[in-house]
């Protein structure tokens, strides 16, 4: 059968309100995308005992209608009762622990389970053929605000806390900390007895104890436990059990009719622990010899896994999709969702005027009620035998083996792609980012552990956020009103980003980001809202991680954008990316020039977002995985990718027509764009890229060539866009030069030329220095050449090359620099120069 | 809705029409609905949760009138206090402007009037101004009375209308107000089109018909 996990799906009929708007007049939004706004914190909580909340989504067919997807196992507690799996004492207290531990960590998370009964509970056998559990289906009185956001019945187990029963008008979800003790209680008791209550005692006579143990003034003390007991024993239904007092305790204390009396999960553990020593759990790092190591292999060998078993199960619920399933549709196939004609919701009989007979069914859509356990016939499917998933990094066993037949496979192909990036991910641990990004680069990341990766690359970790926890985030401040305008309207087109949940952590991270940056004068621009949202979806439970990868993000890749004033910073940044426009393509950098085409007009949102603006989140995403591993000019080669996607349109239309291309950027190819923009960060001398401005932060995995040291200054806004092409640096010319990966025009006079220069240089004709494109022409090897061609000069003749750099860039020639001083302070610096 | 080229009434193919080309800027508070009324009158769209402009956005939009088509390009500019510094590359050599504020937001409409003081003091002489209060379809939460900002109107001699880009309401019209407004001689001068970057406030054209 494999390892590959199951999933089960229930159904929620969301309530439907229309029409009401909140204090900013829009549209409030609908309880299903309050509840998908809800549902990451209810995935984010963790715990071995716990099923894992996987997926959360609106119906398109029924849009009232939402869909959950959970960890799913096919035998419940009731079951293995029934079965009588559950009678050896040991079992039992492994049980007592593992769900009461789990109950712990909702309690301590505030999330009330709900629903906990043996029905929710499932159980599990593992290798060692030990019973283990799993709370499921809990939770959904904090997903669904205690049960105001769903109109669907919701089915309970009868052994309802006294409270929730009285409640019964309100709302079946009055759950409480208390009365998930009392539900407990229950669970608790029918391990301890080792059966199920619920034939032996009917719903009537549950409700009858109640009543008798109800009263006003009762003892507070007072418990159900014992009439239970009583009731089973008189039906001879009482099954031999050992007595346990201290359990019994617990159970009786649990079952307390008052509330306020029962104890917390607190105390119950605490009680349990004292009682049951804690389990010792062999850890796998915990091998005392070789031998044992030797051993513990062979065993895990004999197991003969597929290796999917090592996939998180988002992992695997991801591949399950990418077998071509989705959940609604199957629900919708198998019958679990019933879409009826709308004319089926007429009655049958209408007479006088308002009297019908017959309603017909209630709404467009009905479902069943319960969990379904999604097939996965179709993964399995793919599942060769034999083979195995694993990473490809370290070790190049198992799929490696038929690595040709398999990578057709794409279930393999996707599963091996995960183990691999996990891997990866650990090692960056002990060997650094730079000794994965290459790997990763040609791996993709996958969305599932995206945000892993992304905090890997951008080095977070609790350090970088520790500040932001203790913010108070709730004080006024002076960007209120501009977040609360903004928000509502950022990347609306993606579910999450619809719902309040997020809407809120989005403010929170805005917040937080401007107290801890106010002091560097940094403030919130709009389009810092665009900016943030893909950390926060990509963390949507841990905004305090979002907000230190958008920290750590713009430090890196827009740095000072956001000052109070930048625009000395963003002239800088458009002046060069125009220069390397010149660079890489003259004759659109003439036409834009000419055409009074000027980068602010349309580059500022561009950069300003690193392009989150302009982008679709589900391509951006893609173009940041990129990103994240590559230099802080990187954006640069981005937008010039995204200006070469547009080049022949704009060569052939005016100033109009251009800002209305560049404004409407339709089917862009971003795997084209991320292609085209490594390309010219191979092309354009690093150098070249030089700004004052620029984030101190650099990239460590690049080549030799990043690494040069720099000693160019910043230009002045003036110089900057009197110059028609990049600058080059001294120590990546004379790098170029040793390595002959330059054409070196030298403008001086013929004499001086002649008695000193560099080796492999030209001497440009002493015409006054008019640009000569028959003389360029005919220099070996240069029509075909990517390599820059750099003009050096003499001292006083510094404008006039730089003209004439500028000359040859309008009459079309690319790759032209000039170098950022003279030859005169150069010259010593090299042993390169030939004297005659 | 209205269709693209056809605000304003049917083209009249064959007509004695000139085409002229006049630059129309929109300056406001952000979130006030700038880029709505755009919209509705370049693509009779109207989205509720419109993104926030970042610099700015460009959009042309043909009107006819009785003796000459007019076509407008449209600069749509950011709201943001911060984005200010940008904003007189838009409205320099601007022929026309529309101040938009929100009739719910008090603030937005104080900032309506500095935007139209900056515009008298900086922009060409000339220019045709007009104040749009904009939402009039959330008219039961209004903040800014419609007597207030007509009497500012008429003592700044701005155009003025309550509009919707949501309804559409006076969309269209703020739009013909402004295009009968402004000079259409004889032809003389280039279009402009192109934003005036640094230099100088540049001559104001008599008109910018072809």
């Amino acid at each position: 059968m494999g390892s590959f996990p199951q999933f089960g799906a229930f159904v929620l009929r969301a309530q439907e309100k229309t029409g009401r708007t909140c204090i900013n007049g829009l549209p409030v939004a609908s309880p299903a995308k309050q509840m998908l706004g809800r549902f990451p914190y209810l995935q984010s909580i963790r715990h071995d005992n716990l099923a894992v909340y996987l997926h959360f989504s609106e119906t398109v067919i029924a849009r009232d209608l939402v869909i959950v997807v959970m960890e799913h196992h096919s035998s419940t507690l009731a079951e293995s009762l029934k079965a009588g799996e559950i009678e050896e004492d040991a079992v039992k207290s492994v049980l007592y622990s593992e769900i009461c531990a789990a109950m712990e960590v909702l309690h301590r998370n505030n999330v009330i389970h709900g629903f906990l009964d043996i029905d929710s509970i499932v159980t599990i056998r593992k290798d060692n053929n030990d019973i283990s559990t799993k709370l499921s289906g809990y939770g959904l009185p904090f997903l669904t605000n205690y049960g105001k956001d769903i109109a669907s019945f919701m089915k309970f187990g009868f052994f309802l806390a006294p409270e929730r029963i009285l409640n019964e008008e309100e709302s079946l979800f009055a759950a409480t900390y208390q009365s998930d003790v009392w539900e407990l209680g229950f669970v608790l008791l029918q391990i301890y007895l080792g059966i199920v209550l619920e034939p032996d005692m009917s719903e009537s006579e549950y409700l009858e104890i109640l009543n008798k143990n109800f009263s006003f003034e009762s003892d507070k003390d007072n418990s159900v436990m014992e009439d239970i007991i009583q009731l089973l024993t008189n039906k001879k239904r009482l099954p031999y059990h050992k007595k346990c007092e201290w359990l019994e305790e617990i159970i009786t204390k649990c079952l307390r009719m008052d509330w306020e009396s029962r104890p917390s999960i607190n105390e119950v553990i605490e009680k349990i622990n004292e009682q049951i020593p804690k389990l010792t759990k062999r850890s796998i790092y915990d091998v005392m010899t070789a031998e044992d190591m030797r051993a513990k292999v062979k065993t895990e060998m004999a197991k003969d896994r597929d290796g999917f078993e090592k996939l998180s199960l988002e992992n695997a619920f991801y591949l399950w999709k990418t077998c071509g399933s989705s959940p609604e549709i199957i629900l919708l196939k198998k019958g679990i969702i019933q879409n009826h004609a709308p004319i089926s919701s007429y009655p049958i009989v209408r007479f006088d005027d308002f009297n019908q007979v017959d309603q017909g069914v209630e709404s467009q859509s009905t479902f069943e009620y319960g969990v379904f356990e999604l097939p996965k016939k179709k993964t399995l499917a793919r599942i060769e035998k034999g083979q195995k998933v694993s990473a490809r990094m370290f070790h190049k066993i198992g799929i490696t083996k038929n690595y040709d037949h398999l990578k057709e496979n794409i279930l393999y192909e996707t599963a091996s792609n995960m183990l691999t990036i996990d891997h990866l991910l650990n090692a960056s641990a002990v060997f650094g980012v730079s000794s994965i990004v290459s790997r990763l680069s040609k791996i993709g990341v996958i969305s599932t552990q995206r945000s892993d990766v992304w905090c890997t690359l951008l080095d977070i970790d609790e350090t970088k956020w520790s500040t932001y926890l203790n913010l108070d985030l709730l004080a006024p401040h002076s960007s209120d009103r501009q977040l609360e305008v903004d928000i509502p309207r950022c990347h609306q087109y993606d579910s999450f980003m619809t719902t309040p949940a997020v809407q809120e952590s989005l403010r929170k991270v805005l917040k937080g980001w401007q107290i801890i940056t106010e002091s560097d004068n940094y403030v919130y621009w709009q389009g810092c809202d665009s900016l943030a949202t893909p950390f926060l979806l990509a963390n949507m439970s841990k905004p305090y991680v979002a907000y230190a990868c958008f920290k750590e993000f713009t430090h890196r890749y827009c740095y000072k954008f956001y000052l109070k004033d930048n625009s000395e910073v963003i002239k800088e940044y458009l002046g060069i990316f125009y220069h390397l426009v010149a660079y890489i393509d003259p004759v659109l950098y003439k036409h834009l020039k000419n055409n009074g085409f000027d980068a602010e007009l349309f580059a500022i949102p561009w950069f300003l977002t690193c392009f989150a603006h302009e982008l679709p989140l589900s391509k951006l995403v893609r173009l940041w995985d990129e990103t994240m591993i590559h230099g802080n000019s990187f954006p640069l080669m981005i937008a010039l990718a995204m200006l070469n996607r547009l080049r022949d349109k704009l060569l052939s239309v005016n100033f109009n027509e251009m800002i209305i291309i560049i404004h409407d950027q339709p089917d862009l190819s971003i795997e084209e764009i991320i292609k085209n923009a490594k390309g010219y960060e191979t092309i354009i001398p690093p150098s070249c890229t030089f700004r004052a401005h620029a984030s101190p932060w650099k990239e460590n995995y690049a080549g030799d060539v990043h690494r040069l040291p720099n000693s160019m200054n910043g230009l002045s806004l003036g110089e900057l866009s009197q110059l028609h092409c990049p600058r080059l640096s001294t120590e990546e010319l004379l790098w170029r030069i040793e390595r002959n990966l330059i054409y070196l025009i030298d403008t001086r006079k013929e004499s001086e030329y002649q008695s000193e220069h560099f080796s492999n240089s030209f001497n440009h004709p002493s015409n006054g220095l008019v640009a000569d494109i028959d003389w360029l022409r005919f220099l070996p090897g240069i029509v075909n050449s990517e390599l820059p061609k750099c003009f050096i000069y003499e001292k006083n003749d510094k404008e006039a090359t730089e003209a004439l750099a500028g000359a040859y860039v309008m009459k079309g020639v690319p790759y032209v620099c000039v170098l950022h001083e003279s030859y005169e302070s150069i010259k010593d610096k090299s042993t390169l120069i030939v004297k005659t | 809705m209205a269709a693209r080229n056809s605000a304003g009434g049917a083209a009249r193919p064959g007509g004695p029409n000139r085409t002229c080309q006049f630059k129309l800027v929109l300056l406001g508070e952000s979130a006030v609905g700038k880029s709505s009324l755009v919209l509705r009158f370049v693509k009779g769209q109207f989205h509720e949760y419109q993104e926030s402009t970042i610099g700015a956005a460009f959009l042309t939009q043909t009107v006819c009138l009785d003796d000459a088509t007019i076509k407008f390009e449209i600069w749509d500019t950011a709201g943001q206090e911060r984005y200010h510094s940008l904003a007189p590359m838009y409205y320099r050599g601007a022929q026309a402007a529309i101040v938009v504020y929100d009739i719910t937001n008090t603030e937005s409409f104080i900032k309506a009037k500095n935007w139209v003081k900056e515009l008298q003091r900086q922009a060409s002489p000339n220019i045709v101004m007009a104040l749009a209060g904009n939402k009039a379809d959330v008219a039961q939460k209004r903040t800014v009375e419609y007597e207030e900002a007509n009497a500012y109107a008429e003592d700044n001699a701005l155009l003025f209308m309550e509009t919707s880009a949501k309804t559409s309401m006076n969309v269209n019209d703020i739009f013909m107000a402004i295009a009968k407004k402004l000079p259409i001689g004889p032809a003389q001068g280039e279009p402009t089109g192109t934003v005036d970057m640094n230099q100088p406030q540049q001559q104001q054209k008599g008109s910018c018909c072809k």
